[in-house]
């Protein structure tokens, strides 16, 4: 039976009629047409569906959306303001810690979070933060480097508000 | 990969919980962060008519009672178990085994309650059972293991991180059984069998976790060995508990508990006995973890042998009891009475 839920996503509160067997990650790509989330393994191992739920990450192919009820979602397509890209995203791109970028979304997520709780982490504090996300191309290192890079930015510049 | 369909229940209380599960019987299942049972739906291990979920169940802090037990509510999120000052400070080994599982996401999920009742695991039976027809093994409910193809029970591995950390901890777990509560210590928790591993009534549920207070002169430290430094199970996890003399020279104490390599967490009770009224010092410790690598029996598993298990064992318990006995002894960790 379809359950109604309300939440909001990426500061847009929605309203959507859904089965208790569909995941977040489901609603988010395919009712809300937000594919910057993405679907890799589906079971929790890779990260690539991490997104940012009342300001922790998690796996969004592990919570079902109707408990996703009356919380907050922050997803990738949330990050931009203004269509400027978020210092951490500009970062990626800056320092090259983007290949193919299926893990991007949910890497710069994963980063955000941390940020967030810990403007100036140690890289040992920001290779724990992404050992939940898996990236098959870049071998860490210059993901590593942008964020480093964009703590740097962010603390610069007072922080950031979103 | 899809979800099978099901009913969602979502009780608001551990109560109504229970009453659920006497009415729906063997056709529900509970979900507390869903991080075990969702792969098992999606994989099609379990496929429950209904799912009866924790999640609108009020969570309390962390809180000490008047005799300085700390008591964990079953539903707290490992994340927050891992970063609550009083986790850390009266056991701290508790916050690092819950800071050991999976990753920063699935601890932000996962609950302390859900990972004591993880359920066991083994390269077969965690893979998709969609569209394979072979015949089901013991734990699936049919009649053969693929794992050791002549045994006759299931070998899978009981891999929580937090269990062997309880064990040490001596924790007991308080059990909603109908009306009735009840206590029952961690370590008897577990029947061994991974078939049917707790030993709870089928409608019992953890609601507390509850930690003696800590001793003086004691520690308990948790280690954990896994190929990578995230997401990984555990090859091997050990959890030691020292407790010294007045003088803080000799053991008065000890449990040595490891994890991941059988169907319960196992007791090297041998190791522990001989460490009693010893005076500390490296070659003792070097020969605990030497007797407890050859007291405790690994099961069979296809990742890696038992002779480089046993040496994991020794060598993570080395490094486990020298860390407890620098703790005890330098009264790092240790609360006055
Ligand atoms: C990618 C990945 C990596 C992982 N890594 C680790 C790891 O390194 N170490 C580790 O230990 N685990 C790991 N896990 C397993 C799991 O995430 C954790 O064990 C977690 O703590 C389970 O808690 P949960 O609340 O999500 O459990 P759930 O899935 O909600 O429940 C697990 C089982 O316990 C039962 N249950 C839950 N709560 C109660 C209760 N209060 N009383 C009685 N029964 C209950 C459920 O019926 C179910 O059978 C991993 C999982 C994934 C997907
Ligand atoms: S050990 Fe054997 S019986 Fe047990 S889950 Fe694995 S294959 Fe099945
Ligand atoms: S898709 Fe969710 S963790 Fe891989
Ligand atoms: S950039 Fe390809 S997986 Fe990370």
């Amino acid at each position: 039976m379809k359950r109604i839920i309300q939440m909001t996503v990426n500061g847009e509160p929605v309203e959507l009629a859904i089965e208790p067997n569909r995941t977040l990650l489901q609603v988010l790509r395919e009712d809300l047409e937000l594919t910057g989330t993405k679907h890799g393994c589906g079971l929790g191992d890779c990260g690539a569906c991490t997104v940012i739920l009342d300001g922790a990450p998690v796996n969004s192919c592990l919570v079902l959306a109707v408990q996703a009820n009356g919380r907050e979602v922050l997803t990738i397509e949330g990050l931009e303001e203004n269509g400027d890209l978020h210092p951490i995203q500009k970062a990626f791109v800056e320092k090259g810690a983007i290949q193919c970028g299926f893990c991007t979304s949910g890497m710069i997520l994963s980063a955000k979070a941390l940020l967030d709780h810990n403007p100036r982490p140690s890289e040992i504090d920001i290779r724990t933060a992404i050992s939940g996300n898996l990236c098959r191309c870049t071998g860490y290192q210059k993901i590593v480097e942008a964020i480093q890079a964009a703590s740097e930015t962010m603390a610069g510049s007072g922080g950031d508000a979103r | 990969m899809q979800l099978p369909r099901f009913d969602l229940k979502r009780p608001s209380s551990f109560h109504e919980a229970v009453r659920l599960l006497v009415e729906y019987g063997n056709a529900a299942k509970i979900s507390a962060g869903g991080t075990d049972l969702l792969p098992r739906m999606k994989y099609r291990i379990a496929a429950p008519a209904t799912v009866i979920s924790l999640k609108r169940i009020p969570v309390s802090e962390p809180f000490q009672d008047s005799e300085g037990n700390l008591h964990v509510h079953a539903l707290v999120r490992l994340s927050d178990a891992a970063s609550s000052n009083l986790v850390r400070t009266n056991a701290p080994a508790l916050a690092d085994a819950a800071l050991a599982v999976g990753s920063e996401q699935i601890r932000n999920m996962g609950t302390l309650g859900g990972n004591v009742c993880l359920e066991p695991r083994c390269h077969y039976y965690n893979q998709s059972h969609a569209y394979q027809f072979m015949d089901p093994c013991f734990k699936r409910g049919g009649n053969l293991c693929y794992l050791v193809p002549k045994g006759n029970r299931c070998w899978a591995l009981a891999c929580s991180d937090t269990v062997p950390a309880l064990i040490g901890l001596r924790a007991a777990a308080v059990v909603q059984s109908g009306d009735r509560e009840y206590t029952i210590p961690v370590e008897e928790l577990f029947t061994g069998d991974p078939v049917r591993p707790l030993c709870l009534g089928e409608t019992d549920l953890i609601t507390d976790i509850v930690v003696p207070a800590a001793r003086p002169r004691t520690a308990v430290v948790f280690r954990k060995l896994s190929p990578r430094g995230g997401i990984d199970f555990a090859t091997v996890n050990c959890a030691v508990m020292l407790k010294l003399s007045e003088d803080r020279e000799a053991c008065e104490d000890a449990i040595i508990a490891i994890g991941a390599v059988s169907g319960k967490p196992m007791r090297a009770g041998q190791a522990e006995k001989n460490l009693l009224g010893r005076k500390i010092a490296p070659d003792v410790i070097h020969e605990a973890a030497g007797r407890t690598a050859s007291e405790i029996r690994p099961s069979m598993r296809c990742d890696c042998s038992i002779s480089y298990l046993r040496k994991c064992i020794e060598s993570l318990t080395q490094a486990a009891l020298e860390t407890a006995y620098q703790r005890a002894s330098s009264g790092d960790g240790v609360k006055p009475d």
